[in-house]
């Protein structure tokens, strides 16, 4: 299941990649593909259980979800350096769920 | 405004707006008003009943409303027909503007500051010269970026003017300028109104302006629902400020609020973006959030009403956390979610579809019918995990899943979608006590008439009994984010063998009291912001003034003869008062500018305003006061004794808007996103600051693109309340309105071989649907550009459960957002027409 919830996470890292490659272009197409990733992954990390290390991985990818509608969604211009800076938490996140 | 005010105006607008069939109990004060010998004008697409009862009937195509009403701006300033002794005192006419600002007449349609790349506006060259403007409304905030920093300098002297209007940068010329081009035969080419119904509709407007006379406008959705909402209502201000109609008997703009309680629901907020009574929602991106200190520093401007934010802020977390509300924790403010970008439901409902949200609860929504982009919408509905619907009869939201738009084309089949829905069957208004707040801001109370039958409970109920339960589950919690629902109060007297929660309760905790001794406040001006006042939403402050007396339950009109302003009548926040700065109803000595337009006055004698209305004005400033600038001062010190607009930083109308607006200070005519024409006013064709979310799905139909040549509106239908719902399962006003349908000119018909009463199929980018076609002379053809276009029209309020049957006409609609509010598009966009039917199958209650 941790390989699977990876690979989500991969592909969301590459999707989130190309809306950070936009910037400061807003790519609804990437952010959208980022998004699902991130809620495939969530999913997966939800099925894992409720141990604490689970929870804590589960707060960490819920607070890059927000991260990431805010850029997708904005309120006045995107807040870049928030989204930059949950895209590395988010390869964290894959590293150690990995 | 009051809605009984309308009754003294002289001339009566309705924009934006079929008054006489979705307002009805309203519209009566425009009927007396015409009695009296006024005139009543309807600029609308259609010709409706409204139009019916209106001395003139001005036809604009939609999407056009700020093309007709710049021309009527430039009409005002060519022939020099504004109020000038209101004007020049009451409004920022002769402000100078920051040197860097540029105008849309010299930037091909778009104001100085815009980011290309991002797609919205940086107001700094918007300012007043040397100033930095706070905006008066907490969500027309760019949160994350915004709010009341640097505005001191509002503090330090007034802002800079010439009083001789010949400043080239001061707001007269601007306005000039950005006008010049808005001429009654470019209204007519953009906006297909002949010009001489246009000019007519000048001619009375002027001819009803001064201190004798006032005149109204009147809109409601067919304003907001564009992507240039705010700035259409905006136009309007600029109209209604130049000719001296705010703050006046019969003057105003007349917000014709929905019927279930819409104004309330901005008020003690269903909006993300909002705390109660229109307080800034905290941001976690915004620097200045963080602590509760930071952000009172950031949302308390410097000079005006709103100087008094802390008192409001304190006073609702106290209501909210009561003994969990301390100095020593903030007063709770960690407690509250923080925003990081747009969660209105345009957002949400595109998050839905990619898996973000688990399950929602549906309260007096019926999204499959009234949300946009109806396709969209069940595709995300079919990504929930579990779905709660409460209504009184089955709805198309609930049974999505069985009968959507999706199954009916054949594109997903009902054992596929795994979305769990609970239907719980509600009470009815006449079955449950509460409030509802509609247009002119007043509250009136309802009780309960009968029992609700079976298992159906209040709204009120359900919610408190959900709560009760939420307290319990997390009572035990020691996580810090459990701390915001443990510390919640929620002591609410319950009674009978349903445990129904009592209405009155929830509304004295709005209204406040002393935290001491919970005694009632009567008044927003006892508020403090040092924890001894609790409030629920400061501007309702005085609806229960004291135990016993719900104000809102009054029911006492003026006697014949009284002065008119009924205020044993409910109560129209805030303070009851009925006309918003209707310090302005006198000169700037205090005097009414007449006789027959008297309102509020200063009484020298008693050293005090007084008048017909509670006035809106600190009750004994004095109309020759002035602000002493050497003490640098604050709040309501900052602004003079003839500064009735005192929820703005100066005071002033603001004609030209430095801050607030993130699609410019002035409104400017763009075209709908969806469009037959180019825009022949600039090169920019659309709002370039508006919201779109381009994804599979939710494609645009391109602007003058050959294969959706028809203009588009929807409409409501008198005999189908809301959603329809209600009154679709009703035999007796099913039968009124017995199916779907479109309203076409007899000319396009002519054209598509499409017969009155025979089926045509509509579509767009997004999807189709078919109705009757309803064959008829209330729509024209519009010439524009020298082009025929036509436009046409379809009530949106059909479903497929109930007696009254028919697609749903959002399917057709995109999912774009107003550039200040989100707010969806309705009433202007693009389709193609045929004769016949759609394929797939259709849903009914049989099905």
């Amino acid at each position: 299941m941790s390989d699977t919830a990876v690979s989500e996470g991969r592909a969301a890292l590459a999707a989130y990649d190309r809306a950070l490659a936009a910037k400061p272009s807003g790519d609804n197409h990437a952010f959208a593909e980022t998004t699902q990733r991130l809620c495939a992954m969530r999913h997966l990390l939800i099925a894992k259980g409720r141990d604490p290390a689970s929870r804590k991985q589960l707060e960490t990818l819920n607070a890059v979800i927000s991260s990431v509608l805010a850029g997708h969604f904005p309120l006045g211009g995107i807040p870049w350096p928030e989204v930059e800076h949950a895209r590395h938490t988010l390869a964290d996140l894959v590293e150690q769920v990995g | 405004m009051s809605l009984w005010d309308l009754a003294n105006s002289d001339v009566v607008v309705v924009m934006g707006s079929n008054m006489a069939e979705n307002h009805p109990i309203a519209f009566r004060f425009l009927v007396e008003a015409k009695r009296k010998g006024g005139t009543l004008i309807h600029v609308d697409p259609r010709f409706t009943r409204t139009s019916a009862l209106a001395d003139t009937h001005a036809p604009i195509r939609s999407g056009t409303d700020i093309a007709f009403l710049g021309g009527v701006i430039r009409y005002i300033l060519e022939g020099d027909h504004w109020f000038r002794d209101f004007v020049l005192a009451y409004t920022n006419i002769s402000h100078i503007i920051e040197d860097g600002y540029e105008d849309p007449e010299r930037n091909e349609g778009v104001f100085s500051g815009f980011n290309p790349a991002q797609g919205n506006y940086n107001a700094a060259t918007w300012q007043y010269k040397g100033k930095k403007v706070p905006s008066s409304l907490a969500q027309h905030r760019q949160a994350g970026a915004e709010g009341s920093e640097g505005d001191e300098s509002m503090a330090q002297s007034r802002p800079p003017t010439d009083p001789t209007l010949q400043h080239p940068n001061c707001v007269y010329q601007i306005l000039k300028r950005h006008y010049a081009r808005y001429t009654p035969e470019m209204v007519e080419s953009v906006t297909g109104c002949p010009k001489d119904v246009f000019l007519r509709v000048c001619e009375v407007l002027v001819q009803n302006s001064g201190r004798e006379r006032t005149g109204a406008f009147c809109y409601a959705v067919g304003w907001t629902h564009h992507t240039t909402g705010v700035q259409i209502i905006r136009a309007a201000s600029i109209v209604q400020g130049l000719l001296g109609n705010i703050g006046r008997p019969g003057g105003g703009i007349m917000a014709l609020r929905g019927h279930i309680s819409i104004q309330g629901s901005t008020d003690i907020p269903t909006l993300y973006n909002m705390l109660p009574t229109y307080l800034a929602q905290p941001h976690a991106f915004h620097h200045k959030h963080g602590t509760f200190a930071e952000y009172c520093e950031t949302e308390t401007p410097a000079t005006g009403w709103w100087h008094n934010f802390p008192k409001y802020a304190v006073s609702l977390l106290k209501a909210w956390y009561g003994a969990g509300s301390t100095a020593e924790n903030e007063w709770g403010y960690q407690f509250v979610p923080k925003l990081t970008g747009d969660v209105s439901q345009l957002p949400m409902t595109l998050a839905m579809s990619s898996g973000v949200v688990k399950g929602q609860f549906m309260i007096g929504q019926n999204p499959i019918v009234g949300a946009v982009n109806t396709q969209l919408v069940e595709e995300g509905f079919a990504k929930l995990e579990w779905m709660v619907v409460r209504d009184f009869a089955m709805t198309e939201t609930a049974n999505f899943w069985q009968k959507g738009n999706r199954v009916q084309r054949g594109t997903v089949r009902p054992e596929e979608i795994g979305t769990e829905v609970f239907f719980f069957p509600s009470a009815l208004v006449g079955e449950k006590a509460g409030s509802v707040t509609n247009t002119s801001r007043l509250v009136q109370w309802h009780d309960a008439v009968l029992e609700a039958p079976g298992d159906s409970r209040s709204d009120l109920w359900f919610i408190y009994h959900l709560g009760r339960r939420l307290k319990e589950l997390y009572a035990d919690s020691d996580l810090p984010r459990d701390r915001a629902i443990q510390a919640l109060t929620w002591e609410y007297p319950v009674t009978g063998e349903k445990q129904e929660p009592e209405a009155e309760a929830v509304l004295r905790e709005v209204n406040g009291y002393t935290v001491a001794d919970r005694k009632q406040i009567s008044s927003y001006l006892h508020l403090k912001d040092d924890g001894s006042t609790a409030c629920g939403g400061w501007m309702y402050c005085g609806v229960f003034p004291e135990d016993g007396h719900n104000q809102a339950r009054s029911r006492k009109p003026d006697p014949p003869g009284g002065d008119g302003s009924h205020h044993g009548w409910a109560f129209a926040w805030p303070s009851n008062r009925r006309t918003l700065y209707n310090r302005a109803s006198a000169d700037p000595e205090g005097k009414p500018w007449s006789e027959r337009k008297k309102m509020v006055w200063w009484d020298e004698e008693k050293g005090e305003w007084t008048g017909l209305d509670v006035p809106d004005f600190e009750k004994s400033k004095r109309p020759d006061y002035r602000p002493d600038w050497s003490t640098n001062p604050h709040g309501m010190d900052a602004l003079s004794g003839a500064d009735p607009f005192i929820m703005e930083a100066d005071g002033n109308i603001q004609l030209f808007v430095p801050t607030g607006l993130k699609d410019g200070p002035l409104p400017t005519h763009y075209e709908p996103m969806e469009s037959p024409v180019e825009n022949l006013l600039y090169k920019q064709q659309s709002n370039p600051a508006a919201k779109t979310w381009p994804q599979p799905g939710n494609e645009l139909n391109p602007p003058q693109d050959p294969r959706f040549p028809y203009v588009l509106t929807t409409f409501r239908l008198t005999e189908l309340h809301c959603g329809g719902v209600i009154s679709r399962v009703t035999p007796h006003t099913a039968e009124l309105q017995p199916e779907a349908f479109v309203e076409l000119p007899p000319e396009l018909a002519d054209e598509l071989g499409v017969e009155h009463m025979g089926w045509a199929t509509l579509s767009t980018l997004r999807g189709e649907c078919e109705m009757r076609a309803m064959v008829t002379e209330r729509l024209r053809p519009f010439m524009i550009g020298g082009k025929r276009i036509y436009q046409i029209g379809v009530p949106w309020v059909f479903g497929w459960e109930g007696y009254a049957r028919g697609d749903i006409a959002n399917v057709l609609l995109a999912i774009t957002g107003d550039a200040n509010t989100t707010i969806h598009t309705t009433k202007a966009l693009t389709c193609n027409l045929r004769p016949g039917r759609r394929g797939g199958t259709r849903s009914g209650p049989d099905v």
